[in-house]
């Protein structure tokens, strides 16, 4: 099968998604907020806030 | 971590911890907050998923599984609600036309609602839940038109899979039929509230320059109408309860607290017990975690002494009412209760069928209706099992003390 011919919204997809990664200085703080710190393993949630 | 993830939305591949970080996200979405550059790193674990769903399969397999896995969601939702509901009932629900009314709409031909109300596909499952949320806003006054099931698919399930194509496609077909609110569309599930709103409506406004449309949380929308709310909330409630809670949309949990707060007689006890993901089915991906979760929860609720546990979404519902049947406590939803205060009551008829935990006994149990509404029984009994009985996390039967 071919690859699909991308749509108009796979396209402008595509631009948020890199517009995105371009942003992100990957600083980690979205690691750190990670509420299972072990993903997708032994898993330890933090309690409640 | 993140540096990975990263990696594997650019290149589709990516060190396995990064991998697994995608795979395990719930979605509770304390990333975004937490990110000092505005980024939405829930929205990037998104897209490190699609690439990864697109790296292990061609594009035609991505297709095919996409097709598979939305008939499994149509047929499941379209059968249990046909086993539970009347024809009125579908069709206030948006899931039947008739001759006198148009279905789910409670404004006239040609006039346009105040709100869509978009229910998604899954809460069709346990109806009596939708049900509760209609008259609701019925009580408030406000005029609506209920669109939802598969034929209004969000295109979670495509996206999923790495087809992208369709998704979209999908996506922005239900997104124009949408788009017939006056002010906005009020969502039901979170799970299509964060796909349109983190996905689909930013990409349509760039390819389009304007967004049709605002969407809110259902919890979200009745805390712009708890003034209006509290004199309708008449009725004395004397429960103990405690709050089953995801918190992936945010002001959600907060805003059921407080509703449950206006109702006469409830007190709401505090279990300290982790809240995590976006609804009860995000937590799929660590089985093990979401069993511990969810057995945590029951026996601090046993041990606290409450009258019932209550949820704000229907997956959480799904997943923890048949144990009512072995816990000294109802498992209830939110609605339950804000209705029972307004006068306004729907059977629970998933939650009572699923306790039966016999699937001949439960396609008995709904034979008229089913007769009614033209559903096959063999096929029913297949829904039952695939969809109704094994949509049980933690299995029930209390552990050996």
């Amino acid at each position: 099968m071919q690859p699909m011919t991308q749509t108009a919204f796979e396209v402008a997809l595509t631009e948020r998604t890199s517009e995105m990664l371009d942003a992100c200085t990957k600083c980690g703080k979205c690691v750190e907020i990670y509420p299972v710190t072990a993903p997708a393993g032994s898993a330890t949630p933090r309690r409640q806030r | 971590m993140i540096s990975g993830v990263l990696d594997i939305v650019r290149f589709g591949d990516g060190p396995q911890v990064s991998k697994a970080w995608a795979k395990g996200c719930a979605l509770t979405g304390d990333c975004i907050a937490a990110c000092p550059e505005g980024v939405n790193p829930r929205f990037l674990l998104a897209m490190a998923r699609v690439k990864m769903a697109r790296q292990a399969a061609e594009p035609r397999e991505q297709r095919k599984k996409g097709v598979e896995n939305f008939r499994l969601v149509a047929d499941g939702t379209n059968v249990l609600a046909r086993m539970q509901l009347s024809a009125n009932e579908l069709t206030r629900l948006g899931q039947k036309a008739t001759e006198r009314l148009e279905s789910g709409s409670t404004v006239k031909p040609g006039e346009r609602p105040d709100f869509v109300f978009y229910t998604g596909c899954n809460v069709l499952k346990t109806p009596h839940i939708a049900l509760l949320a209609l008259d609701v806003m019925d009580a408030l006054g406000v005029t609506y038109k209920v669109m939802g099931g598969p034929s209004h698919c969000c295109g979670i399930v495509q996206a999923r899979t790495g087809d992208l194509e369709v998704s979209g496609r999908v996506a922005t077909n239900s997104l124009d039929k949408l788009a017939e609110g006056k002010t906005g569309v009020i969502s039901w599930c979170a799970s299509c509230h964060v796909q349109f709103t983190e996905t689909t409506l930013p990409t349509i406004e760039k390819v389009r320059g304007s967004r049709p449309f605002e969407m809110t949380p259902f919890m979200l929308f009745l805390a712009t109408r708890f003034d209006d709310m509290r004199p309708l909330l008449r009725k004395p409630v004397p429960l103990k309860i405690a709050l089953h809670k995801h918190p992936g949309v945010k002001g959600v949990v907060e805003a059921g607290i407080t509703l449950l707060q206006m109702v006469p007689g409830i007190e709401i006890v505090d279990l300290h017990q982790p809240a995590v993901g976006l609804m009860s089915n995000f937590l799929n991906a660590l089985p093990e975690y979401k069993r511990g979760l969810h057995l945590a929860e029951l026996e601090a609720a046993e041990a606290a002494g409450v009258d019932a546990l209550v949820a704000i979404y229907h997956p959480d519902h799904r997943d923890l009412c048949a144990h009512e049947r072995e816990w000294p406590f109802k498992i209830i939803n939110i609605l339950d209760i804000v209705g029972e205060s307004m006068g306004l009551h729907h059977d629970d008829h998933f939650k009572r069928l699923k306790i039966m935990q016999d699937a001949d006994a439960i396609v008995a149990d709904c034979k008229d209706l089913m007769s009614a509404n033209g559903v096959d029984p063999a096929m029913a009994r297949d829904m039952v099992v695939k969809v109704m009985l094994a949509d049980q996390p933690l299995p029930l039967g209390r552990p050996a003390a």
